[in-house]
């Protein structure tokens, strides 16, 4: 080493000689490591007190601070109706005992400056070491002698309902629901989902009997980290944890999880969204007692698991869809699953689903060269060294051993099991983990933006749509004798009947919108000859107005006045009849009007009408099923898409018309036009359009 | 049986009511300057076989031009691109290859590089922090992939998350002349609209060694360190002009601006935010005591009140902007469901004209201590954490060593510091209010 560094420093001395930076090739190619430092898992400690509890200890006193970390190995089951009882009953189990209430535990734990939190398999208190005993006594006053008040119950509940109503704006909250419930079921443990209704059906003796039922020391690990001795460890697990009594705790059955068969699309909706959240999953067994499970590990790390992986270079480095993909196998005793995941622009939603499948079978198909599985295999050695930094790391790894029943040796020779890994093996393991022919893709994003371009994955070819909590939204039956035809004279008759609409020669609108501008009003002059006035202004600024009349026209816009191309023209009379509706089965303008099924609009049952205008633009309209009223336009065009809701009709001389309109797509925040005036066949219409 | 487990308790509680007496481990570190004017500081830990090679750059988005905001943040994804000697992509391959993993940070006064790696990788981390510091890869093919990168972080992190903008809305409020008042992901029509000349400018003029320092924590045997950083650092040139550093003095606020931003979100949120004094003033200190206060543990005078007592939040925070130039003090509420807005702003000033009216008592500000002590002891818990307070102590204070005596700044403020300034910076007129309302809210 020394000798090395002298012929090191040598070498500087004859490059700052030269003085001239740019002959210093030893740039050129990166440094050779010195040999590699020997990675060594520092001790840990077990022990186990009478009652059965078992102590894990790993000492380090490079800080002077200790944790306690209590879990209780609680058998997995469901929650069932009440899902969420059990993470309330590990709040609610913090918030008193016979001697405290919830304000002297805040008290005492802030006043020596430590962190305690109660969950519902255990509970973590951290402080100072010279603390540590004022931290124990109240956990151990917490363990054994809770209350469970009923008005702090009342208090979780209201935060954890808000919890809920907060996460429906959440596409990760939004993704985790549907995931896992899809993955599992929802009769599973890891399947159940927290909803009003379920916070709702939980009472306070839910929470008690839970505590009483599964919280015994037999079943339960004390993990200490951090600046106390054995001595010491043993003393205060035996002073505060010593008189918990054990007892007998309910084996359950496991649980079935059914494996989807083929690719099954599932879209959940969130309109507004400004990014698809995607993900390919699957329930999959995989455990850490695994005889593969470093070898699944390490797959999983060369596609998802590392910035070099194979998903992040392609949908981050090279196509830049997202800010960063991920995915890999996540072991569980009972049952693991595979998940690769990532947020994208909506736009790019069904080919980042392309390329994840894309390098899940590239997995499945092509060896990996020796110089990725060497690189992957580094990264990995360097990084099981990184981790060994923090002292919760080796207490992990004592307590995975037991808990899994792991060989004593199992993370010693971790490394060693590792490197011996070959193309083979890999090639084996993804055969093995990777399904990209049986497996849920789910999308948390804009429906009217991607749903329709995600049918093409699906093994039925169709997408089933699910809310935020994992249910199943039931496709509304599309009733008998329904078409096209009768959707829009249906509506055509809701606003006025064909006869009276037919009569509107030219409708004057004035409309206004609050932005975050001011004010911005809006003129509007449709024609039966299609001749055509829009104007949008300012406190009487105009920024923009065009007039077309016969095959002349001409737009003004920030104090210019120029004339209308006749492309343009033909482009504004497009839109310019006062009730386009007349006209859509006229094939000159629209090429195909087709009813496309029964979807929900805000909650209410609609008729979706697909539409290919002659010019090429897309429409999807709605139509309530109840009143027969247009809902929502959808037009798509090159430049991308608007969608148009129509809301609150009033009469206006015996038509209906809507009196707001709200807008959005294609510009930063969406506006709400209000209808400030109507004139139907104004008096002197020709004037309108000079 | 239960009297004599509460008399323990309680004793438990009292009993240790002394002064801050603890000492936190010391941190022993060398420092010097490179000819370059690059500073140097080196921590030596052999406890795990690893190291953290970090360099921080004084630049952050208040350095950047106003037409051109986001470039600071931009470069540290642009600086991944590669150099003269590492090819694009490779950046990221050569620290995952030798087993270390990396990140980067920027903020409104500086950018942030590190990478950890196996102790035998240190010349690797010093060869591409050099490299980084010497020749990036500063392109037009990098600048174009990195851009939609950055858009996509923006959606991510900004347009797509409940209250994902309340930072950005509430310094633009607050700021009205000085740089702080654009957000650090900065405009992504700006970042359109640059053409290369601007980026290889930004490069020239603020990656340079008299910006930065070279922060190098773990598992090092300084003599040896020493000479490899000469050997990768040395030859860098230093920079042709002085730095710009903005002298803009955001001049005191009118009066109270209130405003209403409409978000994707469920449930309301209030936003007060104060101005304050810049960080390692005294007053600075005495500030992140009474944020402390108010915010920091159940028992907190906010979360005590807000959402335990009256449950009108599900959340109260408080976190104090302290930086280089005037900071914020944010206080911020989540309201529970059914809560006007209101109501919680009102409990908010209620608990803050306390503080102004009446001392806190000894015990609490004993409490208050007591926490500052333990936030204290319980950083520098890795090398990455240590690397990087050393470079701030150094480039914010100059005064490295404040890794180990800073709780004497804490100490030195009293209950009567946090009542003053309480009273000088949490007024009606020094401040902004903001409502997240939800969408649908909208009038």
């Amino acid at each position: 080493m020394r000798i090395k560094n002298i012929i090191l420093a040598l070498g500087i001395s004859l490059c700052v000689s030269a003085n001239v930076f740019a002959q210093e090739d030893f740039r050129k190619n990166a440094p050779k490591p010195g040999p590699a430092p020997s990675i060594e898992i520092g001790d840990s400690e077990v022990f186990k007190l009478d009652n059965g509890l078992t102590v894990v200890l790993v000492e380090n006193n490079k800080l002077p601070r200790v944790s306690f970390q209590l879990s209780v190995d609680v058998p997995d089951f469901s929650e069932g109706e009440k899902a969420g009882y059990v993470n309330i009953a590990g709040d609610l189990m913090g918030r008193g005992t016979e001697t405290m209430d919830k304000a002297e535990i805040d008290e005492s734990i802030d006043f020596i400056g430590a962190s305690f939190q109660t969950f519902g398999s255990g509970m973590f208190g951290s402080s100072l070491s010279k603390n540590s005993d004022e931290l124990l006594a109240i956990m151990s006053d917490v363990l054994m002698y809770p209350v469970f008040p009923e008005a702090e119950f009342e208090k979780i509940k209201k935060a954890t309902l808000s919890g809920i109503a907060q996460a429906k704006n959440s596409p990760d909250a939004i993704m985790s629901n549907v995931r896992r419930t899809l993955v599992y079921g929802s009769d599973h443990p890891f399947g159940s989902v927290e909803t009003e209704e379920s916070i709702n059906a939980i009472s306070v003796s839910d929470c008690k009997s839970y505590i009483d039922m599964f919280f015994k020391p037999n079943i339960s690990y004390l993990v200490i980290v951090g600046d106390m001795n054995l001595a010491d460890a043993k003393l205060a697990a035996k002073k505060y944890f010593g008189d918990w009594e054990q007892g007998e705790v309910p084996t359950l059955k496991p649980m079935r999880v059914e494996r989807p068969e083929g690719v099954n699309v599932v879209f959940v909706d969130q309109p507004g969204a400004v990014q698809s959240t995607v993900a390919v999953s699957y329930p999959m067994d995989y455990s850490l007692n695994a005889s593969d499970y470093i070898t699944g590990s390490l797959m999983s790390t060369v596609l998802g698991g590392y910035f070099g992986s194979r998903l992040n270079q392609n949908l981050r480095e090279d196509k830049a869809y997202t800010y960063g993909a991920r995915g890999g196998l996540r072991p569980n005793k009972l049952i693991g699953n595979f998940v690769a995941s990532a947020s994208v622009r909506n736009e790019v939603s069904d080919s980042s689903i392309t390329e994840m499948l894309y390098e899940m079978n590239q997995m499945i198909n092509e060896p990996l060269t020796e110089e990725e599985l060497s690189t992957v295999k580094n990264f990995r050695t360097g990084n099981f060294a990184i981790g060994l930094e923090n002292p919760r790391t080796i207490a992990e790894f004592a307590l995975n051993i037991i808990k899994y029943d792991l060989d004593a040796d199992f993370y010693s020779n971790y490394l060693k099991v590792m490197n011996a890994i070959t193309v083979e093996d890999m090639n084996v393991a993804a055969k093995k983990y990777l399904k990209t022919d049986a497996c849920y893709v789910i999308v948390v994003g804009n429906k009217s933006d991607v749903a329709e371009s995600l049918t093409k994955f699906d093994s039925n070819g169709k997408v089933d749509y699910y809310d935020a909590y994992g249910k199943l939204i039931e496709d509304t039956k599309m009733p008998l004798n329904v078409d096209a035809n009768t959707v829009i004279s249906d509506y055509l008759n809701a606003i006025g009947g064909k006869e009276k609409l037919e009569q509107v020669d030219v409708l004057e609108m004035s409309m206004a919108a609050n932005t975050e501008m001011g004010e911005l009003e809006f003129y509007l002059v449709k024609s039966k000859s299609l001749n055509t006035v829009q104007k949008i202004s300012m406190g009487g600024m105009t920024f923009m107005k065009m007039v077309v009349n016969g095959f002349d026209g001409y737009s003004e816009g920030r104090g210019m006045t120029k004339d209308l191309t006749p492309m343009e023209i033909s482009d504004a009379k497009v839109d310019a009849a006062p009730f386009s509706e007349l006209n859509y089965f006229n094939t000159e303008q629209y090429n195909s009007v087709k009813l496309a099924g029964v979807e929900k609009v805000n909650e209410e049952d609609a008729y979706r009408m697909d539409l290919v205008r002659t010019d090429g633009a897309s429409i999807t309209e709605y139509y309530s099923i109840a009143t027969s009223l247009k809902l929502r336009k959808v037009e798509t065009a090159e430049q991308g898409s608007i969608t148009l809701d129509y809301e609150v009709y009033k009469d206006f001389e015996g038509i209906l018309l809507p009196t707001i309109v709200k807008v959005s797509g294609m510009m930063p925040t969406p506006i709400e036009q209000n209808i400030k005036s109507v004139v139907i066949n104004p008096e002197n219409a020709g004037d309108l359009f000079k | 049986m239960q009297i004599k487990r509460l008399l323990s308790l309680v004793l438990a509680v009292f009993l240790y009511a002394g002064s801050i007496s603890a000492q936190a481990n010391k941190i022993n570190f060398v420092e010097y300057d490179l000819d370059n004017g690059l500073h140097v500081i080196l921590h030596e830990d052999h406890s795990t076989p690893i190291v953290t090679v970090s360099v921080m750059y004084h630049v952050g988005s208040k350095n950047e031009n106003p037409d051109r905001t986001g470039f600071a943040h931009f470069f540290e994804h642009l600086l991944f691109e590669g150099s003269e000697n590492i090819d694009r992509g490779e950046f990221f391959k050569i620290i995952e290859n030798a087993g270390g993993s990396n990140n980067a940070n920027t903020f409104y006064d500086r950018t942030y590089y590190y990478e950890t790696l196996p102790s035998n990788h240190l010349e690797t981390g010093l060869w591409l922090e050099s490299e980084r510091m010497l020749q990036a890869r500063v392109d037009i093919e990098g600048v174009e992939t990195q851009r939609e990168v950055v858009k996509e972080e923006r959606r991510l992190r900004v347009d797509n998350q409940p209250y994902g903008s309340l930072l950005e809305e509430t310094m633009k409020r607050v700021y009205k002349e000085h740089p702080y008042r654009w957000p650090v992901i900065g405009s992504m029509a700006h970042l359109d609209a640059a053409v290369e000349e601007d980026y290889k400018q930004f490069y020239a003029d603020f990656y340079v060694p008299e910006n930065a320092v070279l922060s190098i924590a773990g598992d090092l045997d300084i003599k040896s360190a020493k000479v490899l950083i000469d050997k990768y650092f040395s030859t860098i040139p230093a920079g042709v002009k002085t730095v710009y550093r903005p002298s803009i003095v955001e001049p005191p606020m009118q009066g109270e601006t209130r405003d209403t931003v409409y978000d994707n979100i469920q449930l309301p949120a209030v936003i007060q935010a104060y101005r304050i004094p810049s960080q390692g003033t005294a007053d600075a200190y005495a500030v992140e005591m009474l944020s402390t206060l108010l915010a920091v543990g159940n028992s907190s005078r906010l979360s005590k009140r807000a959402v335990d007592q009256e449950q009108m939040a599900v959340f109260a925070g408080a976190f104090p902007l302290a930086m280089e130039d005037d900071g914020v003090l944010i206080n911020y509420g989540i309201a529970n469901m059914g809560v006007d807005p209101a109501d919680l702003e009102r409990l908010y000033d209620e608990e803050v004209a306390k503080v102004k009216e009446q001392l806190i008592s000894e015990k609490e500000f004993q409490k208050l201590q007591n926490q500052i002590e333990n936030q204290i002891l319980s950083a520098n818990a890795s090398t990455a954490g240590i690397a990087e307070s050393l470079a701030n102590y150094h480039m914010y204070f100059g005064d490295t060593d404040l890794i180990n005596s800073e709780i004497e700044k804490y100490r030195s403020v009293t209950r009567e510091d946090i009542q003053r300034v309480a009273r000088k910076y949490l007024d009606f007129e020094n401040r902004v209010v903001l409502y997240y309302l939800p969408k649908g809210q909208r009038p």
